[in-house]
């Protein structure tokens, strides 16, 4: 066997037994001692303590571990050891995504003390160069998106989806049509959280279906738009990897039913330079940083989902935007109609700090390549995973995808009981991420591969014969890949008890309580 | 469909005991194009027409992934092809149930079969067959619960009796249309899964192949992320079928395990319990009822989540009215439902039939072209969770009233209640 896939690599995780931090506790041991308060401070502000006010300070100590700082160190790093992680393995299995290479060189930007040693209060007069890579920054994005103004308070992709949607609910409330426009029409491929961001502010949400090309149709808007509509939240390409090419149809239908249109571009790769949301006649739309402009991300963090919108909207902002006034930046909070402040302070800087040295080492030729060897790279994939046996891409058949597919591993289930699960699990026996999609499972077995752009054509053989071997092993010994992994730390987990409250636990005190350990 | 969260674990520490009845000429016809087995004499021209038992074959594959647990569960299943023959051919000891010389065998000796296995207790009723099969097993589930009533194999709050409520004059006529589904409900103890063998296969206790099922049965056995759904038992008029038409009847649920999903990592999250989303989209309804429309409620799980809500006691497979969120009759049939909607504005509230997407003209036939006439396409409500209208992989909702008008009338584009505020436009055609 090993002959017949020359490309995959021998791997095999690091497994520690390695305690829970608490279980760690040792009383006395100490990883840091906290430096006694110079004289001086004490004399002017007393005992610092004392400023916490009455009903918020505890009245017992913490119960927190005493572990020694090498001991902690080796725990974590021992952790570490036993994951998959990005500047790992091949992460092109986290389809929608959009893992990249996170080029190191921005991290001494990030650590500069330009950067890190910034006070968030510090005079605007003092905070130039920051204000000036935000105002830069600005210029850049509206060049990509066509919008005309530009918030960079948002924290996340579903934050910025919340800062749209609070766009949404203002302008309908200025107009005077705030409680009858309560409705925002999404797709089914579209990123979740266009409806569940949305649905936090209390909207109900209207869900597009695809047709047999895997699109939403128009003829369903048209079903779906009234007198109630608020907007339309849709990504395009949507999580198929197909583009609507009757986008500038959808948003006209929107807006003639006195809707708003935001364009969710969470992930842009495969349309940098190429395509913009003001051709398409959107109203706003945002970015990840941590996604298409190189941000490393996992985790849930650190993200920036910076917000554009076209002059229309500009009042509606969240505050502060970043104004020039001769050579001097600075911070207007003053929008007639503001959502108001979203974010503490500027923003998160560090993010917006490595998206601003990505694109500044592009430029536009450059940002126009990452999309066409992003597209690239995808349609490589897409020809030699079709012709894995089991696998398959529902939608538009033998036509090009742009940035991802949506692939179903349906015909290898139905043929060998060998799901999507199964062969996620097995994934990791070579080293590699695999992950399925969002639920529901419209896609039935499915996985979602985005190549992007940064990885080679060698590294993506690498990942289509960890394929293609699970693929054979499925039709030839089920139940190699039914019991994987099998070189990983951890090995099958009954996942039924995240369904039952009795049993999961996200604390340790949690799980002692439950599990009937408690001291 | 409904699906219920609940994990097995009554019965943890007992060895688990498994009922498997084979119809062995379930799918015979489908070789020799006949549609169906149904029948003694269909089954003796698909033998003359050289068809093989499948069924057998089909069980095999089942058994063969049971085998590598074989010591974890204790095998029930009926003597020669029933069950026996094949049970032995894979080294399974069992216990036998003698069903008598059958051959053909018929829906007699399933009953049969049924009825034992329930005073054996088993804990499982694995089957082989089609939906023919299914619903004589849901008709032995039933006849038994009425012969005796109490061994507790039903629970009595999901039972419709086909009594009206708060004095209403009118009562439940004689005159029902034969084709409407048995207003008695499922909710019978005994879990029951098929093992995909017959021409039919429509209703939702089968698994998606025989390995499958094989796979589900281990997980049950070892009590491994298992919860139950209510299934659907749909049947055919396979004599109406081979003369072309279409005739499906929903007869009622039966109790099926299910492998519950995943959660496949941090991104993809939890996915909601079906009877948890039910009873969303019930709040969502209940919240769009108007005081001066008078709503029939449809047959199905999804919509007796709706009376559940409005702590009304609706029925589960007939049709109940409620206006100003009482109750005003249930389980009426089409003559009570003119009568009670005359010179009223009413709206009906509807679920598909999972998997296949009917919604009017199967299983709702109280609803004739005549009611339909009178009810405005606004005041239809379609409730259905997400993973319902997945089971239709993509195809339109289903309309077959039985007149053409009728039918293009309520073609079309519907709002869809999937969750509380949520909605998904969906297309339904004739």
């Amino acid at each position: 066997m090993t002959n017949k896939y020359k490309k995959l690599r021998n791997f095999h995780q690091a497994k520690w037994d390695e305690e829970i931090i608490f279980e760690l506790h040792n009383p006395g041991e100490k990883g840091l001692i906290v430096p006694e308060v110079e004289t001086e401070i004490s004399q002017d502000v007393g005992n610092g303590l004392d400023y916490i006010p009455e009903s918020m300070a505890r009245s017992e100590k913490p119960n927190l571990p005493e572990v020694g700082q090498m001991r902690v160190l080796k725990h974590f790093l021992r952790l570490s050891q036993q994951n998959l992680g990005a500047d790992l393995n091949i992460d092109i299995g986290q389809g929608t995504c959009t893992v990249k290479y996170n080029p190191k060189v921005n991290e001494t930007f990030v650590r500069s003390p330009e950067v890190s040693d910034m006070h968030p209060l510090q005079p605007e007069s003092t905070a130039q160069g920051i204000l000036k890579i935000l105002y830069e920054m600005e210029e850049i994005f509206r060049e990509i998106s066509g919008m005309d103004r530009f918030s960079f308070q948002p924290s996340s992709g579903s934050h910025a989806i919340l800062n749209m949607a609070s766009i949404v609910r203002k302008y309908h409330e200025v107009r005077g049509e705030g409680d009858q426009r309560d409705e925002i029409i999404t797709t089914i491929f579209s990123h979740p959280s266009d409806a569940a961001a949305a649905a936090v502010l209390g909207f109900k949400i209207v869900t597009l279906y695809q047709d047999e090309d895997g699109l939403p149709t128009a003829e369903a808007l048209k079903n779906a738009v009234s007198e109630r509509t608020a907007a339309l939240f849709i990504t395009n390409p949507e999580d198929t990897g197909i583009y609507n090419p009757y986008i500038k149809e959808f948003t006209q239908i929107v807006h003639d039913a006195g809707g708003l249109c935001g364009y969710d571009q969470a992930n842009a790769n495969g349309i940098l330079g190429i395509t913009r949301a003001k051709e398409a006649n959107f109203d706003m739309c945002f970015f990840n940083l941590h996604k298409t402009f190189s941000g490393p991300h996992g985790s849930g963090g650190p993200a920036a989902g910076v917000i554009g919108v076209t002059s229309m909207l500009k009042d509606f902002l969240a505050v502060p935007v970043v104004e020039k006034q001769g050579e001097q930046y600075n911070l207007n909070y003053d929008l007639p109609h503001t959502i108001g402040k979203t974010r503490q302070f500027y923003g998160p800087i560090p993010v917006i700090v490595r998206a601003y040295a990505w694109i500044r080492s592009l430029g536009t030729e450059g940002l126009e390549e990452v999309a066409r060897i992003a597209v690239l790279n995808n349609n490589y994939l897409l020809s030699k995973i079709s012709k894995i046996r089991g696998a398959a891409s529902p939608y538009s058949a033998g036509k090009h995808r742009i940035e991802q597919v949506r692939y179903t591993w349906d015909q290898l289930y139905k043929d060998t009981g060998v799901g999507t699960h199964d062969v996620t699990l097995r994934m990791a026996d070579f080293g590699f991420h695999m992950w399925s999609s969002h639920h529901p499972f419209i896609v039935p077995e499915p996985f979602t591969i985005e190549p992007t752009e940064a990885y080679s054509r060698e590294e993506l053989d690498e990942y289509i014969e960890g394929l293609q071997r699970i693929s054979d092993e499925a039709y030839s010994d089920p139940e190699i890949v039914k019991t994987a992994p099998h070189n990983s730390v951890i090995h099958q987990i009954d996942h039924s008890v995240s369904d039952d409250p009795k049993r999961w636990a996200i604390t340790w005190r949690s799980y002692l309580k439950k599990h009937g350990r408690e001291e | 469909v409904a699906y219920h969260g609940e994990d097995q674990t009554n019965i943890l520490s007992s060895k688990k005991k498994i009922g498997l009845i084979i119809n062995p000429i379930a799918g015979m016809g489908g070789m020799t194009g006949l549609k169906g087995t149904d029948g003694k004499d269909t089954v003796e021209k698909a033998k003359r027409l050289g068809a093989e038992p499948l069924s057998g074959l089909k069980s095999g594959k089942t058994l063969h992934v049971m085998q590598q647990i074989q010591s974890n569960f204790d095998l029930v299943t009926c003597n020669g092809i029933m069950g026996g023959d094949i049970a032995r051919k894979f080294g399974f000891d069992f216990e036998s149930i003698d069903v008598g010389p059958g051959n053909p065998t018929s829906s007699k000796e399933t009953r049969l079969a049924v009825k034992t296995m329930i005073e054996k207790k088993v804990d499982l009723i694995l089957f082989s067959g089609g939906d023919g099969t299914a619903r004589d097993i849901y008709s032995a589930l039933k006849d038994h619960r009425q012969e005796d009533p109490s061994t507790g194999d039903s629970s009595p709050g999901n039972l419709s009796h086909g009594n009206l409520s708060h004095g209403n004059p009118l009562s439940r006529d004689s005159s029902q249309p034969d084709n409407s589904p048995d207003s008695h409900s499922s909710e019978y103890q005994i879990p029951v899964l098929g093992i995909p063998a017959g021409v039919k296969i429509q209703s939702s206790v089968f698994a998606i192949s025989p390995v499958h099922a094989g796979q589900l049965c281990v997980s049950f056995i070892k009590n491994e992320g298992v919860g139950y759904k209510e299934g659907e038992v749909i049947d055919l008029d396979e004599e109406n079928y081979r003369k072309g038409i279409i005739n499906t009847m929903l007869f009622g649920y039966l109790k099926t395990p299910y492998k519950k999903d995943f959660i496949q990592n941090m991104k993809s999250g939890t996915p909601k319990n079906e009877l948890y989303l039910q009873q969303a989209i019930a709040h969502d309804m209940a919240e769009r009822m108007n005081d001066s429309i008078i709503y029939m409620i449809g047959p199905g799980t999804t919509t007796k989540a709706l009376t559940d809500h409005l702590k009304l006691d609706g029925s589960l497979l007939g049709v109940d009215v409620i206006q100003g969120k009482k109750l005003i009759a249930s389980d009426v049939n089409y003559l009570d439902i003119k009568q009670l909607i005359k010179s009223k504005k009413a709206g009906l509230v509807i679920t598909p039939i999972g998997g296949q997407g009917f919604i009017f003209g199967r299983g709702n036939q109280q609803f004739t072209p005549e009611i339909l006439e009178m009810i405005d396409k606004e005041n239809i409500f379609i409730l259905a969770t997400t993973h319902k209208l997945l089971t239709l992989g993509g195809s339109p909702f289903l309309i077959d009233t039985g007149d053409m008008l009728i039918n293009k009338k309520l073609s079309g584009y519907y709002k869809v209640i999937t969750g509380y505020h949520q909605s998904t436009v969906y297309k339904a055609r004739a």
